[in-house]
């Protein structure tokens, strides 16, 4: 069993929302879902997969697009939260925290690679491809420990998000790539536990222990990977 | 024009997406690893029926080939299982045939091996992840093994004359030589997932596969080796082009990493 620290929260909302802090208890594997705290301006109802764009392998491949989308733009705010500050996408600024480390090692690593994957998705689907939204995960008032632990959520749920997706495709001509993509997932997510099991003393596991699922990772379904991610989803 | 649109278009392509592990030229190699192993007996009752595609699963057996690619994925699953099992026994001081068990709890808190060289983070951690993975590497035998069974086919059977790896004896060379096994099996799953016939038993399969890339980056992690995927000799891609190194998982056909893991068969 370990725990995550989330927070949310907006501008808006920061008055009601500062300080507050969600410890998920995250059983088993592919279950550490962000009980988030939703940001004010999040779309509402959640987003479901019947929203995504296209039919078959299409809407699978949009679907990932979708995820690629947020967990790309997720690493761009970390990095800037992490080192020397910014401003995200809905103009808000992020205060850098100016640090050193394997977080902000790793972070900036996976930050390309979750790039890569958002632009091979959006290339290959061309002209079907869905647009990006804007994402807020109050990370302009997150603590380095609340940095990392989002980014290890957000690649946990990336693992269940693909393997929960792999029965929705029409046929297997995407399956080998769509793997490829899930694989590099799973890696990121037994780095960034490791990570915050040096820099913050937690006890996350690497991978599924042996009694848990029998030590497989668990397919999480489309719509409840899409519940779990859109309080951070700002559509407008 | 996109590289899936060419996939789409390009009946090569295409194909060799899904099927390029038979073509991959490296020449079947006969290896008889696990018919060796069973064909006597050893209480598989059903013979062998040769099917179209028998070539890129060279020695693994199976009537269907759903029932030949579980059972090319129990093949590695019981060899990783064992060389973990040994792999464990050398570090805690056991001898090397104890049979594992599977309560951690009851191995010795740190390895009583020397680090190699591991700072004491790193050999901590690598020795945890040893205990934790070696459990279960034989859930995943044991959960192959089962759906084998359950879809009605007949799971291969261990080596009979065992396995055997060059280990080395300090800490680090051990962590090395799974780290080197774990990364062999996510390429194994990847190359061979596209033979299943259907998505549910590629998902189920890909459940196995993820949790052999985590074990393949943390182990890389504690080697102070990047996390990965990083190219190795002979992979494949899944696509022409990877942006970087670590864009996308590797795979390996499955004649590539039978050749890879014969040492490890005792004949």
């Amino acid at each position: 069993m370990m725990e995550l620290d989330q927070t949310t929260g907006t501008p808006a909302n920061k008055a009601g929302n500062s300080g507050i802090i969600t410890a998920v208890a995250a059983v088993g594997v592919g279950a550490a879902l962000m009980s988030a705290t939703r940001s004010a301006r999040a779309v509402t109802p959640a987003l479901t997969y019947a929203q995504i764009q296209g039919t078959g392998d299409i809407k699978v491949l949009n679907y990932a697009l979708s995820l690629e989308y947020l967990e790309a733009d997720l690493y761009a705010q970390a990095i800037m939260r992490l080192t020397t500050g910014g401003t995200n996408a809905l103009g808000i600024a992020i205060p850098g925290l100016n640090l050193t480390g394997p977080d902000v090692d790793y972070i900036t690593e996976f930050a390309v690679v979750e790039a890569d994957h958002r632009d091979f998705l959006k290339a290959a689907l061309g002209s079907q491809a869905m647009a990006g939204f804007k994402y807020d995960f109050n990370m302009q008032n997150r603590t380095r420990a609340q940095v990392s632990a989002v980014v290890y959520d957000a690649e946990l749920t990336g693992v269940g998000a693909y393997l929960g997706a792999i029965p929705d495709f029409a046929t297997k001509t995407y399956v080998p790539v769509a793997a490829a993509i899930l694989g590099t997932e799973a890696r990121h997510t037994a780095a960034m536990a490791i990570v915050q099991n040096i820099l913050f003393n937690t006890n996350i596991e690497t991978a599924p222990l042996a009694n848990e699922n029998n030590g497989r990772d668990t397919p999480v379904d489309p719509d409840t990977v899409l519940a779990h991610v859109s309080p951070f989803i700002v559509v407008s | 024009m996109t590289e899936l649109d060419d996939i789409m278009r390009n009946p090569v392509s295409r194909r060799s997406f899904i099927t390029r592990m038979s073509a991959a030229g490296l020449g079947a190699a006969a290896l008889s690893l696990v018919a060796a192993g069973c064909g006597g007996g050893g209480g598989n009752s059903t013979p062998v029926t040769p099917f179209a595609d028998s070539a890129n699963f060279p020695g693994i057996r199976g009537a269907t080939e759903d029932e030949v690619v579980l059972n090319y994925a129990l093949t590695l699953e019981i060899l990783e299982a064992d060389l973990y099992r040994q792999a464990l026994n050398l570090a805690s001081g056991r001898d090397l045939t104890t049979p594992l068990n599977p309560d951690s709890s009851t191995y010795p808190a740190s390895a009583s091996i020397s680090s190699g060289g591991l700072d004491a983070g790193s050999a901590a951690a690598g020795y945890l992840y040893l205990k934790q993975y070696a459990a279960v590497e034989a859930a995943h035998r044991d959960f192959l093994k089962a759906a084998i069974l359950a879809n009605g086919f007949t799971p291969v059977m261990p080596n009979p004359h065992g396995y055997t790896a060059p280990f080395g004896s300090d800490l680090k060379s051990i962590l090395t030589l799974l780290r080197n096994v774990e990364e062999t099996g996510v390429r194994a799953y990847l190359g061979a997932a596209g033979y299943l016939s259907t998505l549910g038993l590629i998902q189920t399969a890909a459940t196995i596969y993820s949790t052999e890339a985590r074990h393949s980056s943390a182990l890389n992690y504690v080697l102070g080796l990047d996390t990965g995927p990083q190219p190795m000799p002979g992979d494949n891609k899944v696509t022409p082009n990877y942006p970087h190194p670590n864009t996308f998982e590797y795979y390996l056909t499955p004649t590539q990493v039978l050749t890879q893991v014969a040492p490890f068969f005792v004949s």
